[in-house]
């Protein structure tokens, strides 16, 4: 498990239908808006899968940026025993 | 504690620092409190965390770093690094991966009978310091160089800087120890530091980061910031965000890219003429009387330049004129008649951007309501008159007033880490000593030699060979001992296989410490393995000027050590008598105590002239601190007392030190405050000097140069222009980020990128192998059109990570004959379908 939380930076005119596009995908929650940005929370099962998640909607149509906030990947480099 | 407790939690932590990411860009005030601290709900988790600082870009964001179990395992951009409050870009996925690849140099190696082996640390260094002392004692220390890193930590930088400048000459036959010392920062800008240097006579820029929120029209100039510095441009966009119809973004370059996409105005200009678009400038500034007449008579002084200066493209620069440099006074009507023939018309001829889109673009930048900022990176430093073109810009923001005040100002990102920390404040430059001064002045040599506590005679006045004559002088046999620290020339050199062809078959000794094999390690006769990153304690300085300390975090991986570490080894073998060794006179610093010894040795030569660094506790307790910063008390500084013009600074703290955002700013900068005070005689109505500008009566100049082509141009036989530069997913040579899987997977090789027109006419589709050649070679791309950035028609551009295609095999050895750095942007090649 690895959860990642991002800053998405939309432009004014879709940032509605951003925030319908990325509600639709279950990975993201997203979980604050402010000036047309959103925080959103990012459950994957890798690092890879959150990078080509944050790649996919980095592309996305009226997404002007996004950044990247916190990454825990504690399963990725401890023993899942642990 | 249970898995789906603990996503909550996780998910809780991810969620209340995302939140304190939104609000902290609405904070104007660095040091506001911020609800996210370095700890927070995660702490329940049992994650101690600890800050440190990006490993890549020179954007220099802060990052806080969660170790569990003597591991790694969270990272969070840093809320209180007022560098990029709280976010990281996407690179920040893979900050801790790059530690961990699988082939980790973990053991020196030395080549025996032709091949690298495993040797003990004790071998390695004892062959190391037997060759330094046999070159040295037999040809002096004109035959030793070291080619280090804007990658460096300050530490590392400086103690190679006394290793070269003050231990050498202890040991060296003719007694003087060595300038050949570079950084690869030469490569990426010591056009930038030249040109800070011969307009205001202080390296870096004045302003901060700030001055994004505070602006309403940004200039690109050939900076793909939304790739290669997307956190910064995040902030761009944020701005924009919150006031859409008045903030402008002005991007102009030689390919489109994302930056251009999100632009409001675009303006696409021939390779080099960016010299011309910024002599139109100023003569629509001076034409349309839009420049600020009270700067100009306060603040500047007009000069112009020598031209036709060559292009650095002859062994030991002999096609370049020794006046290359050479500034004369001239009237400011005598510039204004200089730039007039900078028509629109003019300039559209030579540039190829229509007329209209100039005139908009200088209506922008002219507008007196307006708060401009400039920001460009290698576009401009990688350039044949890279330094000119930097100063052509700060033209621009001089006539116009627009410097040194919250929301306006030139400002030359870095792509490395600490180029400016390391590189230019250390000053591990063939010409330099610590805090701009120089070899070559006798004053200066005094002031090391004081700190350093040794004979004036050992510090060598002469200055040293610069990057590429320092690489061209390993093929004529003069340079028989080359040490790389943090950097892999063998790699990104231009005109890369000359020189590889003199590492192979000259007699030299090539010492690389790294922490992966790299061409330069293929290269070398012995290979050091190195520590990294958070596996060392360390700092970095950044664009804005801003210090950031980290601690050991992490362990390195079986036996590589510190730089630091080396280089005293080293330097404890090499005996200057019975007695004595390098280490004892260089590194004599506590063991227990050696990195703040080390550092309050280096902050000493900063104090008191306007590059004041904060002392080594105040570095470990903050998230970063900028420099100047000036203590009030002389008795603190050691030579001014700021104690009567305190009052009328802000953000003062109340240790009685201050953190300057706007350097030369009265209202922000002691220096300014006191040198206004001290000079009733002078006019400084909007309180701004340029005080570290002596031998110009504290004015910055006005260079008046022209437009002149680069050392290469197509033609017939090589009708194309080849650019290289970085993608988004690896960093310089890709020697970590093409360790990191995920990376690698999106970003697996080099491409050649074509204008769709250029693809459709030459019948090459994407995934078509093509050869591209030029004077020095031949190297096969696989081909790409239309992706990420489109090069204008006549033109291609290569990244230069692929260690397997390496377009410097085809790049031309050419440079600024002021800055004496390689232009990596432009020369002429032909392309064909394979
Ligand atoms: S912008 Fe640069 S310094 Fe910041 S996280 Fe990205 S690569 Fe690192």
């Amino acid at each position: 498990m690895v959860i990642s939380s991002w800053v998405i930076h939309s432009s004014e005119s879709l940032f509605d239908k951003i925030k319908t596009n990325l509600t639709a995908i279950p990975n993201i929650e997203i979980t604050d808006e402010q000036d047309f940005k959103l925080a959103a929370v990012i459950e994957t099962k890798s690092t890879a899968e959150a990078a080509d998640l944050a790649s996919h909607v980095r592309g996305m149509e009226g997404v002007n940026g996004l950044d990247i906030v916190s990454h825990f990947f504690e399963d990725e480099t401890l023993d899942k025993k642990e | 504690m249970g898995n789906v407790g603990r996503r909550d939690f996780l998910k809780t932590a991810a969620a209340s620092v995302a939140a304190a990411s939104l609000l902290a860009s609405c904070q104007t005030k660095e040091g506001e409190p911020l609800s996210q601290k370095m700890g927070g709900v995660e702490d329940q988790l049992g994650i101690e965390w600890d800050k440190s600082v990006c490993r890549f870009c020179g954007t220099g964001c802060g990052v806080l770093v969660g170790r569990k179990n003597g591991k790694i395992v969270a990272t969070k951009g840093d809320p209180e690094c007022w560098s990029n409050k709280g976010l990281n870009c996407i690179k920040g996925y893979f900050l801790s991966k790059i530690l961990y690849g699988r082939d980790r140099l973990t053991k020196p190696l030395i080549r025996k009978n032709g091949k690298l082996v495993e040797s003990t640390w004790d071998e390695a260094l004892d062959l190391i310091a037997s060759k330094y002392s046999e070159i040295l004692k037999t040809h002096g220390s004109d035959a030793v160089a070291m080619f280090g890193s804007g990658q460096w930590t300050i530490f590392e930088g400086y103690a190679a800087l006394k290793f070269m400048k003050a231990g050498l000459g202890f040991i060296a036959k003719d007694g003087v120890g060595s300038n050949h010392l570079d950084p690869n920062a030469r490569m990426c800008m010591a056009s930038a530091v030249a040109a800070f240097m011969r307009t205001f006579q202080s390296d870096e820029p004045m302003g901060s980061y700030e001055d994004i929120e505070h602006a309403d029209t940004f200039f690109t100039w050939g900076a793909n910031m939304a790739e290669m510095h997307p956190v910064l441009f995040s902030r761009i966009i944020d701005t924009k965000m919150k006031n859409p119809d008045r903030v402008k973004i002005i991007d102009l370059g030689t390919q489109y890219t994302r930056v251009s996409e999100e632009a409001d105005l675009y303006l696409e200009f021939q390779p080099q003429t960016d010299l011309a678009i910024a002599n139109y400038f100023a003569h629509y500034i001076i034409k349309n009387k839009r420049y600020d007449k009270q700067f100009v008579e306060d603040h500047l002084v007009f000069k112009k330049g020598e031209t036709n200066i060559g292009y650095g493209l002859k062994d030991g620069g002999a096609d370049i004129p020794k006046t290359a440099g050479k500034m004369e006074k001239i009237t400011f009507g005598e510039y204004k008649k200089f730039v007039a023939k900078y028509t629109a018309k003019h300039t559209s001829k030579i540039s190829g951007v229509p007329e209209d889109k100039l005139k908009q673009a200088a209506e922008f930048i002219s507008d007196p309501t307006r708060k401009v900022c400039s920001y460009w990176t290698m576009g401009f430093n990688q350039h044949t008159r890279g330094t000119w073109v930097n100063q052509l810009v700060y033209n621009i923001h001089l006539l116009t007033g627009k410097i040194s005040k919250p929301g306006m100002g030139p400002f030359s990102l870095t792509g490395q880490p600490s180029a400016c920390g390391t590189a230019r404040e250390v000053g591990t430059f063939v010409h330099r000593l610590p805090a701009d001064m120089v070899v070559k002045n006798e004053a200066h040599r005094k002031i090391a030699a004081d700190i350093w506590k040794i004979p004036v005679e050992k510090i060598n006045p002469k200055v040293g060979l610069h990057t590429i004559e320092m690489f061209r002088a390993t093929e004529t046999g003069r340079i028989k001992i080359l040490w790389t620290q943090v950097t892999n020339p063998y790699h990104s050199m231009p005109n890369l296989n000359r020189f590889t062809k003199a590492a192979k078959e000259q007699d030299i000794f090539i010492i690389a410490s790294d922490v992966y094999p790299t061409r330069t390690t293929e290269v070398a006769d012995v290979v050091l393995p190195s520590a990294m990153w958070v596996e060392k304690e360390g700092a970095y300085g950044n664009a804005e000027r801003r210090t950031q300390h980290w601690n050991k975090i992490a362990d390195s991986p079986g036996e590589a050590k510190t730089e630091i570490w080396q280089m005293y080894e080293v330097a404890k073998r090499l005996k200057v008598d019975e007695k004595t060794t390098v280490a004892d006179i260089i590194y004599n610093f506590n063991q227990d105590n050696y990195y703040e010894e080390l550092w309050e040795e280096y902050r000493s030569f900063t104090l008191g002239i306007g590059k004041d660094l904060a002392p080594y506790k105040v570095l470990r307790e903050k998230h970063g601190v900028v420099w100047p910063y000036v203590a009030r008390d002389k008795a603190v500084n050691g030579k001014i007392d700021f104690s009567d013009v305190w009052d009328d600074i802000e953000n003062t703290e109340p240790n009685g030190f201050t953190s300057v955002k706007w350097r030369y700013n009265s209202k922000y900068d002691p220096f300014a405050a006191r040198f206004i005070k001290d000079h009733p005689e002078r006019s400084f109505k909007d309180g701004i000097v340029f005080y570290k500008a002596k031998k110009n009566d504290y004015r910055a100049t006005v260079l008046a140069v022209p437009y002149e082509p680069p050392g290469e141009v197509p033609d017939k036989e090589y009708p194309f222009w080849l650019c290289t530069g970085r993608v988004l997913e690896h960093w310089h040579t890709g020697t970590m980020t093409m360790r990191v899987p995920e990376l690698r997977r999106v970003m697996p090789r080099a491409f050649v990128n074509f204008n769709p027109e250029d693809a459709k006419k030459y019948g090459i589709n994407r995934g078509d192998l093509v050869r591209v050649t030029s004077r020095r070679g031949s190297v096969v791309f696989p081909a790409d059109i239309n992706g990420r950035a489109i090069p204008q028609k006549g033109s291609v551009f290569i990244p230069f990570f692929d260690e397997s295609r390496m377009v410097n095999e085809i790049t031309l050895d050419q440079y600024d004959p002021i800055s004496k750095e390689p232009d990596y942007k432009k020369c002429a090649v032909k392309v064909e379908k394979v």
